[in-house]
Order: structure tokens, then C-alpha cells, then sequence
């Protein structure tokens, strides 16, 4: 028996039994808004690959609503995911999540595309490890920051530490190789050492020493080389390495102020591979045009905002392990759309990086949305600290 | 000696009542920490509504607080408006000023303020033995607990320093073991021994001590007080009430602070007639005198330095205020080695006695223990100075030291104010320090660490530093 009000600031509130869930409506509504633009979006842009591969115009989109729908399933279990139990496992979790990296290498158990050996078969469903492997990382390193902030505070070595079990989960990603998941799982690593107040001379030092790295792996890998290149001037090869990214610009350009129409993209039928998945933000906008692809964007920041502001909540509550989840998830989700938009815009090298909540793939979309669920249940427990459950005088929250 | 008898005298504590606090009141506990968290567990005990607030985000404490009472909101970080606006009573941590502006608003619009001090009076029903001042309330504190234990009388002891006062009120708490002093109370205290410092008096209205002394003030916290006055006000508040006060005659503004028509007795490292407890030529020995009575010869007082004869003295004169056995107090004198890290007596080798005052951080400190010590004395000093200026330190050097053995960060600085009256060795490591000490210390001399700066620029702690010098000793004994 599950009951409704809404009271003020605290937002919606669930009761069932005698607990109450404290929701936060607005990262709700911009999260299923998300996911209901990407769906109509991956229809629009799949609907005659549908037709060609599978002679069913509707093979995708069926598909992605079967995603979505376990997206919010994945997204409720974790809600009701205590957060203290959750912290008890971060470790062991961590290192499920590296054991799945391994798995994925082992021939005949990870499945190849494109030349990259990413996912394996769980249940029956395509699972891409390195979304997975993004989660618990910063499920890990949240649980490390509250467990050693004061080391992670003073010295070097509370630094490298988490950055050196990470490295393990590094290289075996590059061995698949995913250099995309890579980066945002280092990066979402240090950006949530740098909010834990680490010092800021080793900060920087291991950021030199993370670009450099980077920029080491673009010159021994010949195709990361390529994508480089052709980058930074997509036109020198438009028919050939700089072809996905020409096209892209294509599609944005064609797109406009207004966008050429939802259903109307010309590039998604066939100039622009993967336009569905990792190129879903270039059919916006081709079809929807500017406004389009700045109302993502803008739903993003959003998404990136509650983040940042529950993990504000849960620090100033004094649960440090859920706050550091909180910032994680937001820098991690934010930087992984703000990625994928900028390779769709040519800012930045081509990566195989989805958009959340948006792109087509069922495991990205259980990933993200378990996230988001955890990030409801962050909230929940903050606010709930501050009302308690059946507490005669509540105090303010925050 | 009837002196006592309002004291045993069961007296009924005031109760919530005088602190205006009810079951609609919303405590909200400034400042988290030992006394935070005690004072947390002191409300929900008595089934308060509180929450915590601080300005860090992990204050210490902050795990222990959420395992035990996890349904205890709180704000950190920064002050939380809303929350201080909900709050009907504030519990400030002596750790905070009061004169900050979030309280002062508070306090203008009626909300009640205080400290772990008035809620401990509300509810101690035994009596209490409050010791405060500059220096040595540690180990006149724990001095009067041992003495206290010795005479079979159930003492419950800590305060700012070791168990949180709320802590002794609580019957399972108490027996755990005490970390600090050593010396706990077992179930239903007698008595109450209290370390109390000037910032848990200064937000105290309703405390009222049996026995009470001010040991001696000296300029401390400036950064918290106007001037001395102003420190010497707070400090005098340990004198509310009607109880005994125990003043250190040799303390111009302790002495001072008596007031006529108030029971009181002095203690002097003098050997005037009208001194209650002093000190007193007999056979060519130099005795502690308790009301006339000699204790106990000075020499076998354990704890050496001239100030902690006077710590002793202002033990014995609480002591006798509570009626202790005086041969159990003599004893516990003649056994006490002294507080870690203050005065610590290490090794003596080669008749060179050494000892660890690492807790002298500053240079009030460090005059101190020099000026105490017979004979000779090696000094090792240095370390992160805070800005000090060392020259107050020449007379005594002049007068006392053999050599000064200087290390750390501000090394060189003590060097240029100690360079033209005794000789001076530079050194790095506490190593070398302790070496070089040993090669100039002659016999009947004393090795003093006593650095008159803080430790942090090649040391976790005070703590820290003093471990490495008795390790480093007892390495070359």
C-alpha cells in the first residue's frame, strides 16, 4: 500500500508501510524526459535500419522499450538498495566488476563489434562490462574517499592508491580495447579525489600524468592515431576515416536553427553509421536543429546539477560514502554525455561512448538508470535524516 | 576540618528545569568531537531531540556518531541557517567562540545557550571538585583522582581533558577504561573530579564547584580573549556558588580573585605562616606542609620541577577539602611518574636524568620547566615556532642551561636569540639531538626536551615527538 503527498520543499513523498521515500520530482521528470526523447528519437533514427536488417521497421524501437523498461527496473532496485549496505560491499563489488573485465577477454565468452571485445551474454541480455565497470568504480572510490578521507586530505599515497586499483581496471579495458571508458573512469576518479580535497600539486601532477598516458596510448594504438587525425581535420578524408564525423557535421548543419523535421533526417539512412547509438545526438540535430540539441544539453546539466546538489545534501548530512557516490555519478554522467556530444560535434576525438539514457543498448541503459536510481536513494536517506521516520519534532533539511 | 560537610551533603541538582529544557525542546549541538558526541548521547539518553552541526565535513567523531545514533540529523560544513533557526537551546563546544555571529543571533532572539558544563550541573548529584588555570590542570586533576582512588573513595575524573564530563554521569560508560588519565570512576561516583578549561567555564550559569581552584593564569588563548582580564573573568567563574576555593597565593591574580566572607585556603611555594598548605624547612629538608602538618619530604615528591610542587600542593589542599586519607595522598605523590609528554621523567644514564616535556609548545612552557629544574640542563628545543619571539627565553638560558641543542624549522631562530649567553649545536634529526645532548651533558645534569614550538613541521603531534625522544634515549642507554 503505497501512498502519495506532496509537502513543500521535501518534494514527493512515497509511504508504504511506515517508511516514507523522499523523491526528488525534478531529477525524476528530467530523467524519464530523457529517456522518452531518446526513444523517440532512436525510432526516428533506426526505423529503416529496422527494415533493413531485420525486415521489421520497428525491430529497434521494440527493443529499446524492452531496454527502458528494464532500465527501470534496474533503476528501482537500486533505489531500494540500502546505502549503507551498498558501501559495506564497494569493495568486493570492485572487484566483481574487474573479474567481468577479465571474463569479457576470454575468448569465446566476450563478444566482438566492431573490432572491440565488449560485451558478454548475462541472461540473455548484451552487456557491455565497461558500463558496469564505470558504476562500481565509483561506487569504489566513494566508499575509499569515506573511508580514508584525512589520507586522501594529507598524503600522496592516499591518492595513488584507488588510482592504482583503477589502473588494473585501465588496462584491461584497453585490452578490449575501450578507450572511451577508460577515460571517463579515470577522470570521474580524480574529479571525485579533487572534490575530496586532495592537495592540489598531486592532483595536477597526476593529471599531467593521466594526459600524457593518454596521449602516449593515442600514438601506439594506429587506429586511435587515425580517429585523431582525423579529428582534427575530418575534410582532409571525408570518404574514408573522416567520414562518420563529416557526416555528423553534415547532419548539424543541415538541422539548422529549427531542425528539418522529426523523421526527416537524410543522413541517419545512410551516410551516418551508428546513428542510433553513439551518433543519436547528430539525428537531434539534423532533425530537431539547435533548439533540439540545446534542450539535451540543457536536460543534462540538469541531471549533472541534482547530482551535484543531493551529494551536497548527503556531505552536509554527514554521509560521506553517499555524497561521494552522488558527485561521482553526476561527473560521470556528465562527462560521458558531454563526450559523446563533442565527438557528435567534432570537438573531440571519436570515442565509443554512448549518450545516457538516450542511446540505443540495453546494458548502457540498466547502468545509467541503476545510477540515477542510486542517486533517488542518496536523497532519500539525506532527507529522511533530517524529518526521520515517525520523529515527533523534524528539524529543517539542510 | 569540616570544611567537607556541604559537600557530602546530597544536594538536589537543579535539573532540565533551569536549562528551560522540556520534550518540545530542540537541542541543536554545536561542534562535534569527544564532548559533541558526549553530550549527544547525554540528550538521547534523557530523551532530547537534538541534532549536530559544524563547520567541518568530517568532524571527528562523526563515524562513531552515526553507528550509534544514526537517526540524529546533522549539519555540517557550514551553519546552517534553518537549523539554527529551529533550534530552541544551543550546546556549544568549547572548541567554538561564542561571539560568533550565527550565536550571537540566536542569543538575541532568546534561544538559550551553553555548554556540557550546565547540562553536567543539572544532573551530577554527588559532589564536585573543579580544578582550572594556565598550566598543570592535567596533572593536578588526575593527581587528586589517583589520591582520591587511593583513599577507597569512588571518584569519577575527566572533563576538557580525557572522559567527557557527560560521560562520567552515565553509570556504563564510566567503568569503561578511561583512555587518557588512567583513573576512572566506578558505578555511582562519590565525587567528581573536573579538568575544566576557561572556554567550558565562560558558557556555564548554573555549575557550582564544592572545591574549586584556579591554579595559576598565565597569557593564554589570546586569540579567543580580549586581554589577560578577560581570560582571568572566565576562569574565575569556577568560584560560582558557595564552595571551598583553593587559591595559589603565589598567583597574584588567582590571589585576587578571593572574596571575603567565602571559605577559603591558599597553597604557596613560600614558606609564609599564613599559608594553608606550603612548603617548610625541618631538619635540612624541605617538606610539604598540610596545615601545619608535614606531608612529605619535597625531594621524594615524584614529579620533578618547581611547578609541579606546586601542582602537588593544590592536590593536597583539594585533597584535604574532600577528606582523603592523608597517608594515601602522601604515597600517591611519591609514586605518580607525571603525565605523558609534561615533565616525563625518561631515563637516567650515565647520572644524567632525561626528560620529555615534548607538550611545551610554546615559550611560556619551556621557561617553565627550565626554571623548575636543579642544576644544570641540556635543552633540545626547536620546531615550528608559530611566530614566537624567543628572547624571553635568554635570561633563563643564561642562568640555566650548559648547552642548547636546536632542531627543526625554527631552529636557526632560537639560535639567534640564545647564540651570546650559551653555547649552541644545530642539529637535524631528533637522533643527532639526543647524541649531541649526551655528548655535553656532565653528571647531576639534566636533558630537557622542552622545544617551546609545536611539532608539526617534522612530527604527526606533540605526542609523536616525545616518543621519538624517549625511544631515542632509551636506544642509547
Amino acid at each position: 500500500m503505497t501512498t502519495l503527498a506532496i509537502r513543500g520543499s521535501r518534494g514527493l513523498v512515497l509511504k508504504w508501510g511506515g517508511s516514507c521515500f523522499y523523491l526528488d520530482t525534478i531529477l525524476l521528470s528530467v530523467s524519464l524526459g530523457l529517456m522518452l526523447f531518446g526513444f523517440v528519437m532512436v525510432s526516428s533514427a533506426s526505423l529503416h535500419l529496422g527494415e533493413k536488417m531485420a525486415s521489421d521497421s520497428f525491430y529497434f524501437p521494440k527493443h529499446q522499450f524492452a531496454h527502458i523498461v528494464l532500465g527501470l527496473a534496474a533503476g528501482w532496485a537500486a533505489a531500494k538498495v540500502r546505502l549503507d549496505t551498498l558501501e559495506r560491499h564497494s569493495r568486493s563489488l570492485f572487484w566483481v566488476g574487474i573479474a567481468l573485465l577479465v571474463l569479457v577477454l576470454i575468448p569465446g565468452v566476450g563478444k566482438s563489434v566492431n573490432g572491440s571485445v565488449r560485451w558478454i551474454n548475462l541472461l540473455g541480455i548484451r552487456v557491455q562490462v565497461s558500463e558496469v565497470f564505470k558504476l562500481v568504480a565509483v561506487i569504489y572510490v566513494a566508499g575509499y574517499i569515506s573511508r580514508h578521507l584525512e589520507t586522501v586530505r594529507t598524503s600522496v599515497k592516499g591518492m595513488i592508491f584507488p588510482l592504482s586499483l583503477l589502473a588494473i581496471g585501465a588496462v584491461l579495458l584497453l585490452k578490449e580495447p575501450d578507450f572511451g571508458a577508460t577515460a571517463v573512469v579515470m577522470a570521474t576518479a580524480l574529479g571525485m579525489l579533487f572534490l575530496a580535497g586532495a592537495r592540489l600539486w598531486v592532483f595536477a601532477l597526476l593529471l599531467g600524468l593521466f594526459a600524457s598516458a593518454g596521449t602516449l596510448l593515442i600514438y601506439t594504438a594506429e587506429y586511435r592515431l587515425k580517429r585523431v587525425l582525423s579529428f582534427l581535420d575530418p575534410w582532409a578524408d571525408p570518404l574514408n576515416s573522416g567520414f562518420q564525423l563529416t557526416q555528423a557535421l553534415i547532419a548539424f548543419g543541415r538541422g539548422e536553427w529549427q531542425g528539418v523535421g522529426l523523421g526527416s533526417s537524410v543522413q541517419k539512412l545512410f551516410y551516418l553509421p551508428e546513428a542510433h547509438t553513439d551518433f543519436l545526438f547528430s539525428v537531434i540535430g539534423e532533425e530537431l536543429g539547435l533548439w533540439g540539441a540545446t534542450t539535451v544539453i540543457l536536460l543534462f546539466a540538469v541531471v549533472v546539477w541534482r547530482a551535484l546538489a543531493i551529494g551536497r545534501l548527503a556531505e552536509r548530512s554527514g554521509r560521506l560514502f553517499a555524497a561521494f557516490l552522488a558527485y561521482g555519478i553526476g561527473i560521470w554522467l556528465g562527462l560521458q554525455a558531454f563526450i559523446n556530444m563533442g565527438v557528435n560535434m567534432g570537438m573531440l576525438p571519436t570515442k565509443g561512448l554512448t549518450l545516457p539514457l538516450m542511446s540505443y543498448g540495453g546494458g548502457s541503459m540498466m547502468v545509467v538508470c541503476a545510477a540515477i536510481g542510486l542517486l533517488f536513494r542518496i536523497r532519500s536517506e539525506a532527507v529522511a535524516s533530517f524529518l526521520g521516520n515517525g520523529r515527533k519534532i523534524a528539524w529543517p533539511s539542510a | 576540618m569540616n570544611r567537607y560537610d556541604h559537600a557530602v551533603a546530597e544536594k538536589p541538582p537543579c535539573g532540565f528545569a533551569g536549562l528551560g529544557l522540556d520534550g518540545r525542546s530542540r537541542v541543536l549541538v554545536l561542534g562535534l568531537g569527544a564532548t559533541g558526541l558526549s553530550t549527544v548521547r547525554f540528550l538521547r539518553r534523557h530523551g532530547f531531540e537534538c541534532a549536530v552541526m559544524d563547520s567541518r565535513i568530517a568532524p571527528p567523531g562523526l563515524q562513531d556518531l552515526r553507528e550509534a545514533f544514526p537517526d540524529v540529523p546533522l549539519f555540517l560544513g557550514d551553519f546552517s541557517r534553518s537549523a539554527l533557526a529551529a533550534a530552541t537551546h544551543l550546546v556549544v563546544s568549547p572548541g567554538l567562540s561564542l561571539e560568533l555571529d550565527e550565536i550571537r543571533e540566536s542569543r538575541r532572539r532568546g534561544v538559550r545557550v551553553f555548554g556540557d558544563l550546565d547540562l553536567f550541573a543539572c544532573c551530577a548529584r554527588a559532589p564536585v571538585a573543579a580544578i582550572t588555570g594556565s598550566n598543570g590542570k592535567s596533572t593536578v586533576t588526575t593527581l587528586v583522582g589517583l589520591m582520591a582512588k587511593a583513599s577507597g573513595i569512588r571518584a569519577a575524573v575527566g572533563g576538557n581533558l580525557g572522559t567527557p564530563m557527560l560521560d562520567l554521569l552515565d553509570a556504563e560508560l564510566a567503568v569503561s577504561p578511561s583512555t587518557t588519565l588512567g583513573v576512572n570512576s566506578v558505578e555511582g561516583a562519590d565525587l567528581f573530579v573536573l579538568e575544566l578549561s576557561s572556554f567550558q567555564l565562560e558558557r556555564s550559569e548554573l555549575f557550582e564547584a564544592d572545591v574549586a581552584t584556579v591554579l595559576n593564569i598565565s597569557p593564554d588563548h589570546m586569540d579567543r580573549y580580549p586581554d589577560l582580564a578577560a581570560y582571568g573573568a572566565a576562569k574565575r567563574r569556577v568560584f560560582r556558588g558557595d564552595g571551598l576555593m583553593v587559591l595559589n597565593d603565589d598567583d597574584p591574580l588567582v590571589k585576587g580573585m578571593y572574596r571575603p566572607g567565602r571559605r577559603a585556603v591558599r597553597f604557596g611555594l613560600g614558606t609564609g605562616a599564613s599559608l594553608d598548605y606550603s612548603l617548610a624547612l625541618r631538619e635540612g629538608r624541605i617538606w610539604i606542609l598540610a596545615e601545619g602538618v608535614p606531608l612529605l619530604p619535597a625531594d621524594e615528591v615524584r614529579v620533578k620541577g618547581r611547578h609541579n610542587l606546586a601542582n602537588a600542593l593544590a592536590a593536597v589542599a583539594i585533597a584535604d577539602a574532600c577528606e582523603f586519607d592523608r597517608e594515601a595522598v602522601a604515597q600517591v605523590l611519591r609514586t605518580f611518574p607525571g603525565l605523558d609528554h609534561r615533565m616525563q621523567w625518561v631515563a637516567d644514564i650515565d647520572g644524567v636524568a632525561y626528560i620529555n616535556d615534548s607538550k611545551a609548545t610554546n615559550v611560556g612552557a619551556c621557561i617553565a620547566a627550565l626554571s623548575g629544574l636543579d642544576g644544570k640542563a641540556v635543552l633540545i628545543a626547536g620546531g615550528d615556532g608559530k611566530g614566537a619571539d624567543f628572547s624571553a627565553l635568554t635570561p633563563v638560558a643564561a642562568e640555566k642551561l650548559r648547552a642548547a641543542v636546536l632542531m627543526g624549522r625554527d631552529g636557526p631562530v632560537i639560535e639567534q636569540a640564545l647564540k651570546d649567553v650559551v653555547p649552541t649545536i644545530r642539529v637535524k634529526t631528533m637522533f643527532d639531538a639526543v647524541r649531541a645532548a649526551r655528548g655535553v651533558a656532565q653528571g647531576g645534569d639534566t636533558v630537557l626536551l622542552a622545544p617551546a614550538c609545536a611539532s608539526l613541521d617534522q612530527y604527526q603531534d606533540y605526542q609523536e615527538r616525545g616518543r621519538d625522544f624517549a625511544a631515542t634515549v632509551r636506544s642509547l642507554s
